[in-house]
């Protein structure tokens, strides 16, 4: 986790800040802890998110966000909520964001530099309540699949955006668990990190969080409202390729790509080179003088980053991998 | 399995070593010594009342209250499954619409507000009455869709007696009862012990080509112990006392759609009471104290859950009844009851006053009577709105009566509803509405060997400020408001005959009822629209109960039609479901006795009465009883 953390933030230092990511590590739990809002500040800011969290005082209960390092994976029912079913936040980190929509929703708020920004993505996944409610069904839900283990269950996490006070219509669907296959074998609950691409939503102001399951009554969803976040990776100003202006002295074609990239170099000299992902892991890196062609065919769709440098001096251009 | 069988052969045996010289139970409780009370009160003018001695408790054969309502008066009973929580749902009613007394003493939880008719053996009264429709002016909170009151009564011809009987059944049910009493004709007391255990292990239908899956976490623990002492002080006063000591362990079984389930409820409950009377040539005068304490620890080591919650309930009552001419009688009483209870789900241990002031007036003829009652009620040194009703019956030819009854009618938010955390709303106003219903009875035949009845009654209630607990906008949480108003009506037929030819009487009891009840107001969440049948509830149902008694065997079939209804995740479909009894009863050297079949649910229907809670099929349970009794 250090070791990427450390990256990113080398990332962010060439690129002017161009990303943010929140991995909640900064709240420094104590082990095996939670906050839940109860010191009625009304939410939690981390990099540049605000994630709401409404705690009543009377009662005890809280909907929205909560901050947790919890690591009980076993413990199916209520009193294991903060939990994720992973045990741990995104690569073997400590600490990760738990959410409960209560009544349909939740939201993150986009702060500062990233207000009006595109954000790249986050990873997901199951909380433990949710996740062993799902695969053993308790007193209220039912176990996904049903008595005969056919049910066509699904819990579905939608993410939309507002933007300019406008709730978008298009959406990034993440089944956070589908039964819905023909062969059961290959119905699944997600139980790992699961990185969810939000560039399809475009710039935002906020995200919104939805989640439906078919396991529904006149009580509203069985299935519990919880679900797990780490690493949410903000923009701040530079994402769109238009944005970025082209590496002086080189070429770089196709843009977007496929199987490879050409790099050209105008002027001769060695040239180190190294691509990165959006979460600022280093992918491929190499040197060549004049020209080079280096093969993206490995890369997973989304956006990348091409870092050059050239007599000390460093440069970096987006390209896409279609 | 082999030991059921082992019982089974030795019980086939013991039954057919008594067939020879068998005599005809001739057992007949000698009610007509006991001080008898004949509260106004206690009965209802213009309504629809039914039933059950210690003779027709015996013979049955359901194992509980909910079982009796059940089988032998239709009504819906909405049961989790063999063992698990059972309450009643009357003319269209709530669980916590149905008042039970025990001696005059509510049974409900102030908590749930409702009680489980499982955990009522049959044998724990002497006498069960059903009396529907609305009696809160007579009773107060809860007595909305009807009342169940089930009573102990003395028998003063004994000198000593005895009475005991054990059955076994299906899915590991096993069942003892000892009753040991003796006095004089002054003194009588009585004592019951009463366990049940069950595994309640019973396989349950899936799908076609899936193998069927067996219940588990299922199993119950129940013992009782009654103690009944009755005095006689003069030939005009009496003191009874009761004392009930009830434990149940019970095992919550996994819903067809949950792999396992490790929970647990333990109910514990002691209850007593005591109550002197004094019956003057004019006046019966009543005296009554009583108290509940009642613990529901629920545990579920898998979730980590425990919780733990009791209370405590005094009760006091003084009633006093006048006849002032031979058809005038005035009645009029003050009860007051006292709670305190203590969860983890309450903030402070919550406590609640209740103090009611009642009267009935009753005025008679030679061939009708009218009768009408008032109730106030302090809550809390809040009042609750001024209730009241009035019956009337008249016979408007030899076989033919009218009856019909107004009544305005109320349920206090219970303490959970109230104090609960989250959600509890300590501004919740009273569940209350009004109703009216009438009756028309037919004596059809009424001659020595044959009796024919027919009644038909219709009703109509609404009742409003229903509270649901539901999620409002932005909230977190569920709590309870006073959100919806619901219109219940309905039509009730009842046919019985019976007849006799010699040794042999056959009879057939068959009722059949509609009830609408239905939602007036539309609420979003729970999504509820308006007009819809409340869940739960059916809107058809129907029973038939034949008997054919020959000399000292008895054949009984119970048959019940449920329709379809709603649940809050799914439809449920209709269901047939029957039962078969095969009784003889024997006498010998003074004992008697029977020994029975029960063949339950004889068809083997895969029915649901609430969705994910699956039913037993075919099962059985076989028993026998014996009794001797002394006479003074």
């Amino acid at each position: 986790m250090y070791r990427i953390f450390t990256i990113t933030l080398i990332f962010i230092s060439f690129f002017l800040t161009a990303q943010t990511t929140s991995d909640f590590e900064g709240f420094n739990l104590p082990a095996e802890s939670f906050l839940n809002g109860s010191d009625g500040n009304g939410g939690f800011t981390n990099g540049n998110i605000f994630l709401p969290n409404s705690y009543e005082d009377a009662f005890g209960s809280w909907t929205g966000w909560s901050i947790s390092n919890t690591t009980d994976n076993t413990t199916p029912g209520f009193t294991n909520q903060y939990s994720a079913i992973t045990g741990e936040g995104f690569a073997n980190s400590a600490t990760y964001a738990t959410g409960y929509t209560a009544g349909g929703r939740t939201n993150i708020a986009l702060e500062g530099a990233a207000t009006g920004e595109k954000v790249s993505g986050f990873y997901i996944t199951n909380s433990t309540y949710a996740y062993l409610s799902m695969q053993e069904g308790d007193s209220f839900a039912k176990k996904f699949g049903g008595v005969t283990g056919n049910d066509p269950d699904y819990f579905l996490m939608t993410i939309k955006k507002y933007e300019n006070d406008e709730l978008s219509t298009d959406s990034v669907n993440v089944y956070l668990a589908d039964y819905r296959f023909e062969d059961n074998t290959q119905d699944y609950i997600v139980d790992e990190w699961t990185y969810v691409d939000l560039t399809p939503l475009g710039n935002a102001d906020s995200l919104q969080f939805f989640l439906t399951s078919t396991d529904v009554g006149t009580f509203g969803m069985n299935t519990p409202a919880y679900f797990c976040i780490d690493n949410l990776i903000t923009s701040d100003g530079i994402t769109s390729v238009e944005n970025v202006e082209e590496l002086e002295g080189f070429t770089l074609s196709p843009n977007p790509a496929s199987d490879f990239i050409n790099i050209k170099n105008k002027e001769a000299g060695e040239v180190n080179y190294s691509i990165f992902d959006k979460l600022g892991r280093e992918v491929e890196s190499g040197s060549f003088s004049n020209e080079n062609r280096i093969s993206t065919s490995f890369l997973a769709k989304g956006m990348y980053v091409v870092r050059i440098e050239k007599k000390g001096m460093i440069q970096s251009q987006l390209f896409v991998k279609q | 399995m082999i030991l059921f069988l082992r019982y089974f052969t030795f019980l086939l045996f013991y039954m057919l070593s008594f067939c020879a010289n068998a005599q005809i139970d001739t057992t007949i409780v000698l009610e007509e010594i006991e001080v008898k009370s004949a509260h106004i009160r206690q009965e209802g003018v213009g309504s629809n009342v039914e039933k059950w001695d210690v003779t027709n408790l015996k013979s049955v054969g359901s194992n509980n209250i909910a079982e009796l309502l059940s089988a032998e008066s239709g009504v819906f009973i909405k049961s989790y499954g063999l063992g698990s929580l059972s309450t009643s749902s009357l003319r269209g009613g709530s669980a916590g619409h149905t008042l039970v007394l025990w001696n005059g003493l509510p049974l409900q939880s102030p908590m749930l507000g409702l009680l489980d008719l499982s955990l009522l053996p049959i044998n724990s009264a002497e006498e069960v009455t059903l009396q529907k429709g609305g009696k809160s002016a007579a009773w107060g909170s809860g007595a909305i869709g009807g009342l169940i009151s089930l009573k102990n009564k003395p028998d003063f011809s004994h000198k000593f007696s005895l009475n005991s009987s054990v059955a076994v059944g299906s899915f590991g049910y096993r069942q003892q009862q000892f009753q040991y009493g003796f006095g004089s004709k002054k003194f009588q007391s009585r004592t019951k012990v009463f366990s049940q255990q069950a595994e309640n292990d019973f396989s349950y239908f899936i799908a076609e080509n899936l193998p069927d899956r067996k219940q588990s976490n299922a199993r119950l623990s129940q013992q009782n112990i009654l103690q009944d002492l009755y005095w006689k002080l003069k030939s005009n006063q009496q003191i009874s006392v009761h004392l009930w000591q009830q434990y149940s362990d019970r095992q919550i079984p996994p819903t067809n759609v949950q792999n396992l389930s490790v929970a647990h409820q333990d109910d514990r409950s002691l209850r007593g009471i005591i109550n002197w009377k004094k019956v003057g040539e004019r006046t019966v005068l009543q005296v009554k104290g009583g108290f509940v304490k009642e613990d529901l620890d629920y545990f579920d080591d898998q979730q980590l859950l425990e919780s733990r919650s009791s209370f405590e309930t005094l009760f006091g009552e003084f009633t006093t009844q006048f006849a002032f001419q031979n058809n005038t009688i005035f009645h009029v009483g003050m009860t007051q009851f006292y709670t305190k209870a203590e969860s983890a789900g309450y903030q402070n241990a919550p406590s609640e006053s209740r103090t009611a002031l009642f009267a009935s007036y009753r005025l008679e003829g030679e061939k009708w009577q009218i009768q009408t009652s008032l109730r106030e009620e302090l809550v809390n040194s809040k009042f609750i709105p001024l209730t009241s009703d009035i019956g009337g019956q008249v016979q408007l030819f030899p076989r033919l009566h009218i009856k019909g009854k107004v009544s305005r009618n109320y349920r206090l938010p219970t303490l959970n509803d109230r104090f609960w955390k989250p959600g509890g709303n300590e501004n919740l106003l009273a569940e209350s509405g009004w109703s009216q219903e009438m009756t028309l009875a037919a004596d059809l035949i009424k001659s020595k060997r044959t009796q024919a009845n027919f009644s038909l009654t219709g009703f109509n209630r609404t009742i409003k400020n229903w509270i649901w607990w539901s999620r409002r906008e932005g909230e977190s949480y569920w709590s309870a408001q006073n959100l919806a108003e619901v219109w219940s009506r309905g039509l009730e037929t009842r046919f019985s005959i019976s007849h006799q030819i010699n040794n042999l009487t056959l009879s057939l009891k068959t009722g059949y009822d509609f009830i609408q009840s239905t939602n007036k107001i539309a609420i979003e969440n729970p999504q509820i629209e308006a007009g819809s049948q409340l869940f739960y509830t059916p809107k058809h149902r129907f029973f038939a109960n034949g008997k054919v008694k020959w000399k000292t065997f008895v054949l009984a079939y119970q048959q019940q039609f449920s329709g379809a209804t709603e649940g809050v995740n799914e439809d449920l479909p209709s269901y047939f479901f029957s039962n078969l009894r095969l009784q003889n009863n024997f006498a010998q050297n003074g004992i008697n006795g029977s020994i029975f079949l029960n063949i339950n649910n004889l068809w083997d229907t895969d029915y649901f009465i609430i969705e994910r809670r699956p039913m037993p099929g075919r099962h059985f349970q076989i028993g026998i009883n014996f009794s001797f009794n002394q006479k003074i």
